[in-house]
C-alpha cells in the first residue's frame, strides 16, 4: 500500500514516519556512509523541516514501512541544489514548481529477506508511485541524484533517466544525476503495473 | 469568518483598493491565457484557532444573487472540502447527490461553463490558495486538455499567490537568474527547432531539453515557451540572428 505523506496530514502518519526515519539512517549512515550518525537513530536533515511529500510504501502484512522516497520542489532548497551543486553546468538550472527532486529513496532490505520478492516489489511500487504522484499534480519533471545503478536498474522496468552528469565520491561510489519525464514514465510503467497487480494509480483524489 | 469580494465579468470598481484590482486584473489574464469561462480564487488561512477565508468571484451578480437565495453553499461539493487535503479536484469527479446535481445543472443552464477545475497551491505555513476555473469543453476532448491547463493553473496560482501577498507583481525580479542553457534552450525554440532537434544540436537528452524550458517559463513569468520566447526576445536574453 501507498501513502502520500504531505504537509497538511503529516500529524496522521507520524508512526510511518517515525519507521522511515530509522530506515533512512540504516541505508544511508549505516550502509552507504553518506550521512553522519546521529546517536536518536535516525536520519533527518534540515530539508525534512521544508515543504516535501514523502511516499511510503507500507508492507500489507506486517504494517511497516517496506520502504520511502522524500520529494522536494525544485522551487526551493535541494539536495541537488545545494549538498551536490556541482553537478550541474550551473546551480540555478531546473527551477520550476514543475519539476521536482526524489530524494532518500530507499527500501527496507530486512523484511525484504524474509519475502523473496519484496525488494524489487517495493522499488517498482515505489517508482510508480512517484509517476503517479507527478502525473496527478501537474509535475513534468523528477530528477535525483544517486548510485549509478540504480539508473540502470530503473530503465529495466520503465524508462532510462537521461543522465545530467557522473563522478566519483569519496567512498569510490559512483553518483549520478538524473532527469525523467513523468509522462514518459507513466507510458511505459502499464507492465510494470500488471507485474505487481496493482492496475489502478496509486494516488487517489481525496473528494468530500 | 468569510468575506467575498466580487469582480462581475471581471470588472473591478474606482472604489476596489489597489491589491484587489491587482487580482481583478490577474483573473482576467489567467481567464484569456487559459481559455476559461469563469476563474475564482480564494485564499484560507488555517491558523491554530480558527480558518479565514477571502474569495475573490467573478461570476455575474445575479449567478450569485440565485446561489445565495436558495442556499445552495450548504449542498456546493467544494464548500466541504478541506483544502489541507487535496492538490487538484475535476469537477466531473466530485459526488452528486440529487440537490448537488441540480446546483450543477443550475450552474450550466446558466452558461457558466460546462466542465471545471479546481488546484490547491501551498502559499506559505498555513496558507492556502485554491484556484478554479470552469471551460466549456467537449467532454471527449477533456482528459487530453486537463493536463496541460492543471500546468497552466498551477503556474498562475503561484503568481496570483505573489498578488495576494504582497499586493503586487514581483515576477520583475526572479528569485532565480535564467541559465546559459536554459537560454541556449530558449534560442533553438525561437529558431523554430523541435525538442529532439534541440537534443541533438546540444548534445543532451530531450527531457533534459524540456526540463531546461520548463525552467526557463518559471523564471520568466510565462505559462508556455512560446511566451518565454517572446519575453526573452522582448528582455534582449536572446536575439535571432539576420539572414546574410
Amino acid at each position: 500500500m501507498i501513502v502520500y505523506v504531505t504537509p497538511a496530514n503529516r500529524h496522521k502518519f507520524r508512526q510511518q514516519l517515525n519507521q522511515y526515519y530509522p530506515l533512512r539512517k540504516r541505508v544511508f549512515c549505516d550502509k552507504l556512509g553518506w550521512v553522519e550518525a546521529k546517536p536518536d537513530g535516525k536520519e533527518v536533515d534540515r530539508f525534512d523541516s521544508l515543504f516535501n511529500v514523502y511516499i511510503l510504501c507500507i508492507d500489507d502484512e506486517s504494517g511497516t514501512v517496506a520502504g520511502g522516497v522524500r520529494m522536494m520542489p525544485s522551487t526551493g532548497p535541494t539536495l541537488l541544489h545545494t549538498v551536490w551543486a556541482d553537478m550541474l553546468p550551473d546551480n540555478n538550472d531546473f527551477r520550476s514548481p514543475n519539476i521536482w527532486e526524489a530524494t532518500r529513496f530507499c527500501v527496507d532490505e530486512e523484511i525484504s529477506s524474509r519475502k523473496s520478492n519484496l525488494l524489487n516489489r517495493t522499488t517498482l511500487m515505489l517508482s510508480m508511485a512517484v509517476a503517479d504522484f507527478g502525473n496527478a499534480n501537474g509535475i513534468s519533471h523528477v530528477i535525483a541524484v544517486c548510485e549509478h545503478y540504480f539508473f540502470n536498474m530503473a530503465g529495466a522496468y520503465g524508462p532510462q533517466a537521461e543522465i545530467l552528469s557522473t563522478k566519483v565520491d569519496e567512498n569510490g561510489l559512483e553518483i549520478s544525476c538524473g532527469i525523467w519525464s513523468t509522462s514518459s514514465i507513466q507510458s511505459l510503467l502499464t507492465w510494470s503495473r500488471a507485474l505487481t497487480g496493482n492496475v489502478e494509480p496509486a494516488i487517489v483524489r481525496e473528494v468530500a | 469568518m468569510f468575506n467575498i469580494k466580487v469582480f462581475p465579468d471581471f470588472t473591478s470598481s474606482k472604489n476596489d483598493n489597489q491589491k484587489e484590482k491587482a487580482i481583478c486584473k490577474e483573473l482576467a489574464i489567467i481567464k484569456q491565457n487559459i481559455g476559461a469561462v469563469y476563474i475564482n480564487v480564494s485564499f484560507f488561512d488555517h491558523n491554530s484557532t480558527t480558518t479565514e477565508a477571502v474569495h475573490f468571484l467573478t461570476y455575474p451578480i445575479s449567478w450569485i444573487s440565485h446561489y445565495i437565495t436558495h442556499f445552495y453553499s450548504n449542498v456546493d461539493p467544494l464548500f466541504k472540502i478541506d483544502f489541507r487535503t487535496v492538490s487538484m479536484i475535476d469537477w466531473q469527479d466530485l459526488y452528486r447527490s440529487r440537490e448537488q446535481q441540480k446546483l450543477l445543472d443550475n450552474f450550466i443552464e446558466n452558461g457558466l461553463g460546462q466542465i471545471g477545475l479546481t488546484i490547491v497551491h501551498h502559499v506559505q505555513q498555513d496558507v492556502y490558495c485554491v484556484l478554479s476555473a470552469t471551460f466549456n469543453f467537449p467532454t471527449e476532448k477533456w482528459p487530453s486538455r486537463k493536463l496541460e491547463l492543471l500546468e497552466m493553473l498551477r503556474f498562475h496560482a503561484d503568481q496570483i499567490s505573489e498578488v495576494y501577498s504582497q499586493g503586487y507583481l514581483v515576477r520583475g525580479d526572479l528569485d532565480y537568474k535564467i541559465t546559459p542553457r536554459e537560454i541556449e534552450c530558449l534560442y533553438w525554440v525561437a529558431m523554430g527547432k523541435t525538442d529532439d532537434q534541440i537534443s541533438n544540436l546540444l548534445n543532451i537528452g530531450k527531457w533534459t531539453v524540456t526540463g531546461h524550458l520548463q525552467s526557463a517559463k518559471y523564471k520568466l513569468g510565462t505559462p508556455s515557451r512560446s511566451a518565454a520566447v517572446a519575453r526573452a526576445l522582448t528582455a534582449g536574453i536572446i536575439k535571432l540572428r539576420r539572414a546574410a
